[in-house]
């Protein structure tokens, strides 16, 4: 029998709908309660685990005090094991991580945790891709791609994993945005790194063409056709992400994950710049592309989690600079919403927008559109 | 449940019958004989001896081959049991499979294939004493001129898939032999055309370049721009695409590929709409194919015998898989197997002409003016369906709301799904418990929760309407006793299966051997009889 770990932020969520972009200050989060902020965490949690609990195959619960999971169990009469973590009356991030650590000791097989990108990256911080884990959106801020795009979808996707049905994994992008940054106008956000994430295949209808591929695989069919077209004399700016990294790994470079990196087709140049940086290695006068892989759940090209590529830097790229590599997965999940660009600067946001040749596979692209 | 079968008066309380049937191998019974081949008969034996001491040595199998060994009676029953586990087209109203047109397929027409004087032609005997068929090859080339403008066809292609292989192969040997044209190795498709379109070109090496739909379910005019180029090799498009919607600005697309350079290859496969109503050329298309197992009322034989008639412009026509049929001066007709540029054979003899036989006593059945009724009801069919389909809750016809579509329309149940839980795949299942089949998408998913009906000509606004209600009281059920849908099928022999064993290499067997070597455990487990 399989044992599932439930972490519930109750205070995710709060800031939302008054405005506030986030509660991950104790200020904002008395701002959000006077404002009349009511707890939707605790209750959409609990969609999950009713959703879970429908399965028949048995599971063992594992979960933290009072409104951090305990309270949502206890209503809907399930019997459950705590992880021995004190909890403060108003919950910290502290809490979260704490208890993460503390299923993973405990070696639990799937993490449930409720909230939103401030909870994924304290899942993060404590556990990274150690142990397995999914969200329940129900936070202000989704830009990371750890969630199930509903309660009621992790629910189920968690019975599947119980019901010992194959379950694909994935790592997902953990995003956040510099809350402080963002209630001031600016955006500034940051990939922080990934989870383990399980995902189901789309339906497993009848297979007329073939099964999905999976992401991996798809991953490095994509690495294998852009190292196939990068140019020995030309300098690339590749961007963060696991779809980019893939290609560093495949052309045998140690790429930065969650940074962005100034490389050639046989050698790393710079690890990890930032923005200035990039600015200076362009004035050096060398033929430069970019190649970079959406980010997050929401389709954002540049703007989110990529920010080292500013305005300055980019406005100095023609689209036909740009390299898009995605899998068809990440870009049908869009459904049709277009590419996102949020450079911070409208101008260089008009400048890129347009179609664009994203390298979706081995030999294959998918022409879409990004907008600024 | 009470009510809603009063409500429901058209639905059937069908049940599947089930037979508990073995695998064929599992009926091996040592020692009884299907069939018992006689001796030579000594006259016979004495002129060519006795037919078996001649096969070489090297050409004898040390072990009898691993088939089961089964009476003809019990071979009989066995796949007879089987054909009643299934839903073939001739038991239900079989609308839910789209992008397969599957119509009715005229009984009279196995008369004319099982005609001993189509039957008993050998494909190897002379020309001069096959001239009827012959002929019906050439009569049907002449048709499918007309009927696409184009100018010469060839039989060769064994299927849709194989019709866009030869049309990828015609299209390298054309650029190969062309100064500019050896850098052409971009093949531009549409993401709602049938995904063998960018299959079959990729199984040849093409880079294959997909237009995204826009809102309006269609590729934009702008896009292909952005990506045509002197790498261009051509555009393969289906139209009405998968959605059933119909490309307006089609001739402006061949025409911008044209100015690049390439070719376009126009996936006809689905004419059943447009039969007499549009044709290829004025669309602008260097070649086009047709399904004879879809639109021209083949029967689809669980993945054939199927034919897909490939026809080319009078630039191309040299390019052809051979042999072409043709007629000399003096009337009598005969396989042309010289062609400058053809890019060979590209199956076995001359096509598989049981498939056209069967197209061609159907299009002499309809006439000119019948084909295009055949369109004009299909497509009016269509829109009584899409009328009242987008009425049930739940459903949808995502893009272009509120305008007429061709031949089908890919429907989603994305709000039914959100609002009760029950999918898509849930509904396929409870339909099976009325007696009908619905099919949901290609892979992968681009309209969420996604089905694909096709009503074609061949179905009365009665079934039809039984149809509709077996999706309106599935709707119904989902919003009121959800689980019903999603437990279902209650009435069908084979419930929930768990797909995931086709993807997992370890499990998957597509041969007896392959699932004894992968699942002997399980099998002795389950204390089964294996043999070999
Ligand atoms: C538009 C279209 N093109 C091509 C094909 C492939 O045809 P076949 O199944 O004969 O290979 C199909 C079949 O579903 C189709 O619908």
């Amino acid at each position: 029998m399989k044992t599932i770990g439930l972490i519930v932020n109750p205070i995710a969520g709060m800031g939302g709908a008054v405005g506030l972009k986030g509660t991950d200050t104790a200020l904002i989060l008395n701002k959000a309660k006077k404002l009349g902020a009511s707890p939707g965490s605790t209750e959409k949690a609990k969609i999950a685990l009713k959703e879970l609990l429908k399965s028949k195959a048995g599971v063992k619960l594992m979960t933290c005090p009072d409104s951090m999971g305990a309270s949502v169990a206890k209503e809907l009469g399930v019997d459950f094991e705590l992880v021995d973590i004190s909890v403060n009356v108003r919950t910290t991030a502290q809490n979260t991580m704490d208890a993460a650590r503390e299923m993973l000791r405990k070696n639990i097989d799937l993490l449930l945790f409720a909230g939103g990108d401030g909870t994924a990256r304290d899942i993060c911080e404590s556990v990274g891709t150690k142990l397995p884990a999914l969200g329940i959106p129900t936070g202000v801020k989704i830009h990371s791609s750890t969630f199930s795009i509903n309660p009621t979808m992790a629910g189920r996707l968690c019975a599947s994993f119980i019901e010992d049905k194959k379950v694909d994994w994935r790592t997902g992008e953990v995003i956040d945005l510099d809350e402080q940054q963002y209630r001031l106008g600016n955006i500034s956000s940051k990939l922080y790194g990934y989870l383990r994430i399980p995902y189901l295949r789309a339906h497993v209808q009848k297979l007329k063409s073939g099964s999905p591929e999976s992401e991996k695989y798809g991953q490095e069919a994509i690495a294998q056709y852009m190292m196939e077209k990068m140019e020995d004399e030309i300098v690339y700016f590749i961007g963060p992400g696991s779809t980019t990294m893939a290609l560093t790994d495949k052309l045998g470079l140690r790429g930065s994950l969650l940074g962005v990196d100034i490389i050639t087709k046989s050698k790393v140049l710079k690890r990890d710049v930032t923005d200035r940086q990039l600015l200076d290695f362009m004035n050096e006068g060398r033929r430069v592309e970019v190649i970079v892989t959406p980010i997050g759940g929401q389709g954002f090209l540049f703007g989110r989690g990529n920010q080292q590529f500013a305005p300055k830097v980019l406005c100095r790229f023609e689209p036909g600079q740009i390299h898009i590599l995605s899998t068809q997965k990440k870009i049908i999940d869009l459904q049709g919403q277009p590419l996102l660009i949020d450079s911070g600067d409208e101008s260089v946001n008009k400048q890129l927008t347009g179609y664009y040749r994203i390298i979706s596979g081995y030999h294959e692209s998918l022409v879409y559109k990004a907008v600024g | 449940m009470e009510s809603l079968n009063k409500k429901y008066k058209r639905l059937r309380n069908f049940h599947q019958a089930k037979w508990d049937e073995e695998i064929i191998f599992q009926l091996h019974n040592p020692g009884e004989k299907g069939l018992i081949v006689n001796r030579v008969e000594t006259q016979i034996e004495h002129m060519t001896g006795d037919g078996i001491s001649e096969i070489p040595e090297s050409m004898l199998r040390e072990q009898k081959p691993g088939l089961p060994e089964i009476g003809q009676m019990r071979v009989l029953k066995h796949f007879l049991r089987l054909s009643q586990q299934n839903l073939g087209a001739d038991f239900n109203i079989d609308v839910g499979q789209g992008t397969c047109t599957i119509k009715y397929n005229p009984k009279i027409n196995e008369c004319f294939v099982r005609d001993p004087r189509e039957s008993d032609v050998h494909p190897m005997q002379d020309e001069s004493t096959c001239q009827g068929t012959l002929q019906m090859l050439y009569e049907m080339h002449e048709f499918f001129k007309e009927i696409s403008g184009l100018d010469r066809f060839s039989f060769q292609p064994s299927s849709g898939s194989h019709a866009i292989l030869n049309m990828a192969s015609i299209l390298r040997k054309y650029h190969e032999d062309h100064v500019d044209g050896h850098q052409r190795d971009e093949l531009i498709t549409t993401i709602f055309s049938h995904p063998s379109d960018a299959a079959a070109a990729k199984v040849l090496g093409f880079k294959i370049i997909t237009l995204h739909q826009e809102e309006n379910g269609l590729p934009s005019v702008e896009a292909l721009k952005r990506v045509v180029s002197e790498r261009t090799a051509g555009l393969f498009i289906t139209n009405p695409e998968d959605t059933g919607i119909y490309n307006p600005d089609i001739d402006e697309f061949t025409a911008i590929v044209h100015e690049a350079g390439g070719l376009c290859g126009y996936d006809q496969a689905n004419a059943n709409g447009i039969l007499g109503i549009t044709r290829a050329k004025e669309a602008g298309f260097d070649m086009c194919f047709f399904n004879l197992h879809k639109t021209f009322s083949g029967p689809h034989g669980s993945g054939g015998p199927a034919a897909g008639v490939l026809g080319v412009t009078k630039k191309l026509q040299d390019y052809l898989a051979v042999p072409v049929v043709d007629k000399r001066e003096d009337g009598t007709y005969f396989l042309n197997f010289d062609l400058a540029h053809s890019i060979g054979k590209t199956r076995q003899f001359y096509g598989p002409i049981p498939v056209i036989v069967r197209a061609y006593a159907w299009i002499r059945s309809l006439g000119v003016e019948g084909l295009e009724e055949v369109a004009r009801i299909a497509v009016l069919n269509n829109n009584y369906l899409l009328s009242k389909i987008t009425k049930i809750r739940g459903a949808s016809s995502p893009y272009s709301a509120g305008k007429h579509r061709i031949e089908q329309v890919r429907y989603s149940w994305d709000r039914l799904y959100k609002e009760t839980g029950v999918g898509t795949h849930d509904v396929a299942l409870r339909m099976a418990d009325f007696g009908f089949h619905m099919w949901s998408s290609h892979h992968p998913f681009i309209v969420p929760e996604p089905f694909t009906i096709e009503p074609t000509e061949s179905y009365s606004k009665e079934e039809l309407d039984e149809y509709i209600e077996g999706l309106q009281r599935i709707s119904d059920e989902a919003y009121a006793t959800p689980e019903i849908v999603k437990r279902a099928p209650h009435h069908s022999v084979v419930h929930r299966v768990d797909h995931s064993v086709s993807d997992d290499p370890e499990k998957w067997a597509i041969t007896w051997r392959a699932y004894l070597r992968k699942h002997r455990d399980r099998l002795v487990e389950e204390d089964v009889q294996i043999e070999g």
